[in-house]
Formats: structure tokens, C-alpha cells, sequence
């Protein structure tokens, strides 16, 4: 049994439905929909594409236990995550940003009912985990001045304010 | 781009001509997400780059920081209320590098005592109690507002046995009085167990400076007696309590479990007939138990409604030949209580988990289960000289938290196991994920003594040898002057680490 998903840019895919109910949002949606197909105005095609990649590739993973929001601060990712998430910044961040929407929205609205938020950590992965993970990858060992060049950050600190902060953060430089 | 732009865009103002900004565009709730994979160099140096992330890591980062890496110190709870989260983590970082790095002020607390003692320390949130023969001295745990620093201050010697001053205290445990700290168990060498008052609040009498200067000696006091309890004529060795629930100890093995909070029920009592040394109680096990250290070996004891089980549930065994048992503790504070930890005759500090299946062949089916240790513990260096005093660091500040580490098993993250040993004053700390890499320190130099009392919090290992209580602090702006006024502190701590 299959789903019709359409994209921001009026692409249509045919996903499986045990592939979709990796997807938190489409699984809710496709109790009220019934055949129709089913929008998604905020992710554009090659989002999805990936999304659906990723959860084709871990459709049979059981499902990960009950997330309290605790995790340690390992940043390890499997191999074939890493090949996956190896992407332009804008990308990474889009992935990023429609696995939020495509999972965590509707977290919102069924948040307490246990179960399903066990349903809905298994795609929350791509946005929680492995996404952010990578950019912690980024992040990790750069300077602010490197931080602010490989994201764009325009810095808007007064030169006093800049000099505080150095300060205040001189513990945490070499120790 | 001109520099100095300020950054104020949100999600929704996003165009395609933006894309570079997409990063910190993030939706807050998935940047606060990111921050748990940052270590503390990335969030210090992210919370430099701009003024949007400056107020993302300063308000909300540094404390999901602290939650993962800080270990509760209740004696510098004051202190630590007046930092913010940024200076939380500085700190909380600091202190736990400094347990690694072997960083620490180390210092006594009193001027020697003029004969040797066999003294017991208690700790409270408020207040650290020394038993030194049949005097207790107090130091409370205070806040210098001006200098924004811990002071700990000594308050008064109080006598607990003003009848019987021949006869040491034993055991020296803090009852709960709703958060005062001032009620406490007392069990002496004949045989006598009571509940005393600390007679603090009392307005002392004022003195002149010069009086004052001449009396530089803290005021002795008698504590008042609130109850006694009836324990018979053997000679209490060793006490331990939970809440008001408590166990006494005679040399020959005659256990007495008590309720504090009701004198007038006689104690259970249950005679083993076992010469023995130590004892711990844990009621917050699914079966609640209490654990003797005899002169063979740890036997454990079902308690339940105020009852000790006639027979052990279970045998803790050591090298495999009859051993003495100084001292029992748990091994991780908050965590699993079904862990025990043992100090031994041996030099050995062994842990034991009674959840455990690996067990010696029974001899026969009337016999407890022997269950032999789940992690052997030794300084290589001196692994001869019995262990004499126990304790272990790693406590996280708030319930809910402990439960989720219970999950997860991150408390065994700077979780150290703490020993004191029998001879030249040896502080022996292990690092239960690395314990092959781990330190010992030679505390209070001068004293040729065992280190007869021990207790640990996040930042501060407070303990006593034979002639005086000592403190080492691993606090990264811990200073002499926080600790009582002395005329030739000892600072001496020499380290050495038990790779071989």
C-alpha cells in the first residue's frame, strides 16, 4: 500500500506506507485524508527526497526507546549516516529544518500521549540527531572568528562587549 | 556585508537572497538542541560570535551544560547560588578537571589534638561534625557576602557524655530535624546511645575584643540529651542511619535496629555472635537491607518493617580466606542501592552488586549465597595496608535528575571511589571508568595515622586521621581563608599516581 506526498514545488512521490509512518506528520495526516494526496508546502522536493532516503534505509530499525530529551554529548554517527548527511551547508540545514517541521509540530499536538511520541523519535533522528550532530562536528575546536566565517555570522559585538566575553571565557580555552 | 550588522532575523523573514543565514535562523528550540552535542570550548567560543547566540548560551546553554557535568557540593550550596550559569559551568568544569588533574587545597581544620583519637566525621548540608573521644566540635558552612566566598567556620565543642568522659564516642550520624542540621545519634564505646541537640542559636555571652582575642578557643557547651535508647551493656562499635531508621553495632555482633523518632519502642535486636567491625543500612533498596563487616567477611540482613531477618539474605566474599571488614558504604550516591562498596583488611576496596548472579558454589542449601565482587579496587603502591574508611563522589543536585541518570548511566561520569587507609594518612581516589588510572595523596602530612573517618561531595573531601580533621578542595577558587583561622595550617599534599 503506497502514499501520494506533494511537495512545495507541486512534485508528487509515492512512498510506501510503511516508509511514511516513519514520518510523524504524514502518518497523521493520512488518518484524515484518505486517498487524497497529501501537501507539504514547506519542504521542497529535494528535501524530501533525502528524508525519504533515510527512512527507506532504517524503515525496519525498531523503533528507538522513549526519548526524554536526555542524550550524552557522544557525537558519533554511523557510517552510513555520515555518507547521508554529507551535504552542502544549505542543504544540512534544510534537511534540518523539515525534519523539525515534519516531526516535531505535530509532537505538539499530541504531546503526553506516549506512544506516539515513541513513534515519532524514530525520523526525529534525522533532524535531531544526526543533523545537529554534524554541525556540532562543524563547530567543534573553532574559534569564534572561524564559527562566524563558516556560517555567515555577521559579528555585532561593541569591541568592549567582545573584549568582556573573551574574558569571561578564558577558563574554558585550554584546560 | 558590512560588519557590526546586527543579526535580528527570524525564521519568518527568510527570503532566498538569505540562505546564508540559515544557520542562525534555526528555530530556537532546535539551536537549544544543538547545544547538547557542544563541549564547553564550543559553547564559550559560540557564545562569542554574536549577540543572538551570546544570549542563547549565557541564558539557557551553560545551564544544560552544568546539568550533565555538575556534582552537588551541599556545603557550598550558599556560594553557588549566588553564580550564574556561565560562571556554574566555569566552576563545575574546573572541578571535575581538578579531580583528574590531582588540583586541590588541602589543609586541616583544628591544631592537632594533643592525644590520638579514633575520630568519626558527619556531614550535613549545614554543618560538618567532628567526634574526637567524648567531644563533638561543630564547623557550620557559611557565605562571606563581601568576599563572595565560602567561609566554614568552627562553632563550639559540645560534650555529649559529660558523665562518662573516659569513653570515646563510636558513631556519630545526623537525624533529620527539617533542615537544621543541629540533632544527632551518638553511640559511645559502653554502650550508650542517645539522641543529643546541638545547642546552637543560643545567644552566647558578649565579650569584650581583648576577652575575645584571649579566648581564641570556640566555647565548649553541653549538648542536651532528647532521648536514650536501650541497647544493652556490649560496646557499640560502629552506627549508621537513613532518615530516622538506625543501626547499632556491638563489637560481638549484636545488631540493634532502632527508629530514632521513637525511644520508647525497644530496639530489634538480633545477636550474630560475629566479631564485628562496620555497618550500613540501605532502605531504599527494593528489599532494604543492612550490611556487618565482620572479622571474616560482609554479611547482608533483610530489613523490613522495623525487623531484621534472623538469617543473611547474602555473603559478600573477599580473597577467599576469612578477612576483616572495616568499613561499608554505598558506591554511588542516588545511584543503585542494590551497590555496596567494602573496605578490607586486605588493602583491597571491593564492590559488590547484590542484583549480581556470579556467586560462589554454595556449600550447602542451609547456607546464604556468597557472592563474590563485581569490582577489586587497590592502591598497587601500597597494597598491604588495610582500608580503614570509605566514601564516593558523584551526586547530582535534583531528584529528577538522578532518575534519568539511573537510565541513561551517566552519573559513572566523574563518579570517584574514595578510601582511606590504614597507615601515612592515604587518601586513595579511583575513578570507577578508568580505575587503572587513578591517584592517591599523602593529606594532613606529619600524621603517621589511618584515615579513620572519610565523606565526599561534588567539590570537597572532608575526613580525619588520628590527631586532626582535614578538608581537600578541589573548588578552582577554593582558598585558606574559607576554613577555620589557624596558626601553622598544614598544606602539604603530596600526590602520586597508581600507574606502576
Amino acid at each position: 500500500m503506497s502514499i501520494t506526498i506533494v511537495t512545495s514545488d507541486n512534485e508528487q512521490f509515492c512512498v510506501e506506507k510503511l516508509v511514511a509512518q516513519r514520518i510523524a506528520l504524514i502518518e497523521d495526516m493520512v488518518e484524515n485524508a484518505g486517498d487524497r494526496p497529501i501537501p507539504l508546502p514547506n519542504v521542497t522536493a529535494s528535501v524530501l527526497r533525502k528524508i525519504l532516503e533515510y527512512c527507506e534505509h532504517h524503515k525496519n530499525d525498531p523503533l528507538p526507546p522513549y526519548d526524554d530529551g536526555s542524550r550524552s554529548r557522544t557525537t558519533h554517527i554511523s557510517e552510513w549516516d555520515q555518507k547521508f548527511i554529507t551535504v552542502d551547508q544549505e542543504m544540512l540545514f534544510e534537511i534540518i529544518l523539515a525534519a523539525n517541521y515534519l516531526e516535531m509540530k505535530p509532537l505538539l499536538y499530541v504531546r503526553l500521549n506516549v506512544p506516539r511520541v515513541q513513534c515519532l523519535t524514530a525520523c526525529n533522528a534525522v533532524a535531531g540527531d544526526i543533523g545537529c550532530k554534524t554541525v556540532a562536528n562543524m563547530i567543534k575546536g573553532k574559534s569564534p572568528e572561524e564559527i562566524r566565517k563558516l556560517f555567515n555570522i555577521v559579528n555585532n559585538f561593541t569591541p568592549e562587549e567582545e573584549a568582556q566575553i573573551r574574558k569571561e571565557a578564558e577558563w574554558a580555552e585550554d584546560r | 556585508m558590512p560588519p557590526n550588522q546586527f543579526i535580528t532575523r527570524s525564521r519568518d523573514t527568510i527570503d532566498d537572497n538569505s540562505r546564508d543565514y540559515l544557520f542562525t535562523s534555526l528555530p530556537v528550540e532546535l539551536l537549544l538542541h544543538l547545544f547538547h552535542f557542544l563541549d564547553h570550548r564550543s559553547l564559550a567560543a559560540l557564545c562569542a560570535t554574536c549577540t543572538v547566540f551570546n544570549k542563547l548560551v549565557v541564558e539557557t546553554g551553560w545551564k544544560d551544560f552544568c546539568r550533565f557535568i555538575h556534582r552537588d557540593t551541599p556545603s557550598e550550596t550558599q556560594r553557588w547560588q549566588s553564580l550564574t550559569w556561565g560562571q556554574r559551568a566555569r566552576e563545575s568544569h574546573l572541578i571535575n578537571a581538578g579531580w583528574v588533574s590531582r588540583r586541590f587545597l588541602g589543609r586541616n581544620l583544628n591544631a592537632p589534638w594533643r592525644s590520638k583519637h579514633l575520630p568519626i566525621v558527619a556531614l550535613s548540608p549545614s554543618r560538618l561534625v567532628v567526634a574526637v573521644g567524648h567531644m563533638v566540635t561543630s564547623y557550620r558552612f557559611d557565605y562571606d557576602h563581601t568576599r563572595q566566598a565560602s567561609a566554614v567556620k568552627c562553632e563550639g565543642n559540645f560534650v555529649v557524655f559529660q558523665d562518662e568522659p573516659t569513653f570515646d564516642i563510636t558513631g556519630l550520624t545526623f537525624l533529620p530535624d527539617g533542615g537544621k542540621n543541629e540533632m544527632l545519634l551518638v553511640s559511645s564505646l559502653n554502650g550508650t546511645l542517645v539522641r543529643v541537640q546541638l545547642p546552637l542559636g543560643i545567644p552566647q555571652q558578649k565579650h569584650s575584643t581583648n576577652q575575645r582575642r584571649r579566648q581564641s578557643q570556640p566555647p565548649f557547651l553541653q549538648a542536651h540529651r532528647t532521648a536514650s535508647y536501650p541497647v544493652g551493656n556490649g560496646s557499640l562499635r560502629a552506627l549508621a542511619s537513613q532518615g530516622n531508621t538506625a543501626i547499632a553495632l556491638t563489637s560481638t555482633g549484636t545488631l540493634h535496629l532502632l527508629n530514632a523518632a521513637t525511644p520508647w519502642i525497644p530496639p530489634n535486636q538480633l545477636a550474630t555472635g560475629n566479631t564485628s567491625w562496620s555497618t550500613h543500612l540501605q532502605l531504599t533498596a527494593s528489599l532494604p537491607y543492612t550490611a556487618i563487616g565482620t572479622a571474616k567477611n560482609v554479611s547482608i540482613y533483610d530489613v523490613e518493617q522495623g525487623m531484621l531477618s534472623r538469617k543473611p539474605r547474602a555473603i559478600l566474599s573477599g580473597p577467599g580466606r576469612e578477612t576483616p571488614v572495616f568499613c561499608i558504604g554505598e558506591y554511588l550516591p542516588g545511584g543503585p542501592p542494590e551497590l555496596i562498596t567494602s573496605g578490607w583488611y586486605d588493602g583491597k576496596v571491593r564492590i559488590h552488586d547484590l542484583r549480581c548472579s556470579t556467586r560462589q558454589r554454595k556449600t550447602s542449601d542451609s547456607e546464604p549465597p556468597s557472592l563474590v565482587p563485581v569490582m577489586t579496587l587497590s592502591d598497587p603502591w601500597r597494597s598491604f595496608d588495610p582500608v580503614y574508611s570509605l566514601a564516593a563522589r558523584a551526586q547530582m543536585s535534583d531528584e529528577s535528575e538522578r532518575e534519568r541518570d539511573r537510565i541513561t548511566g551517566l552519573p559513572h561520569q566523574h563518579h570517584y571511589v574514595i578510601a582511606g587507609s590504614a597507615m601515612h594518612s592515604v587518601v586513595c581516589l579511583w575513578d570507577v571508568r578508568n580505575p587503572s588510572d587513578s591517584w592517591s595523596t599523602y593529606v594532613a602530612s606529619g600524621d603517621r595515622s589511618p584515615i579513620y573517618s572519610l565523606k565526599a561531595e561534588g567539590s570537597r573531601i572532608w575526613g580525619a586521621t588520628q590527631h586532626r580533621a582535614f578538608v581537600m578542595d578541589f573548588s578552582p577558587d577554593a582558598h585558606q581563608t574559607e576554613f577555620p583561622l589557624l596558626e601553622n595550617p598544614s598544606t602539604y599534599n603530596s600526590t602520586y599516581s597508581h600507574v606502576r
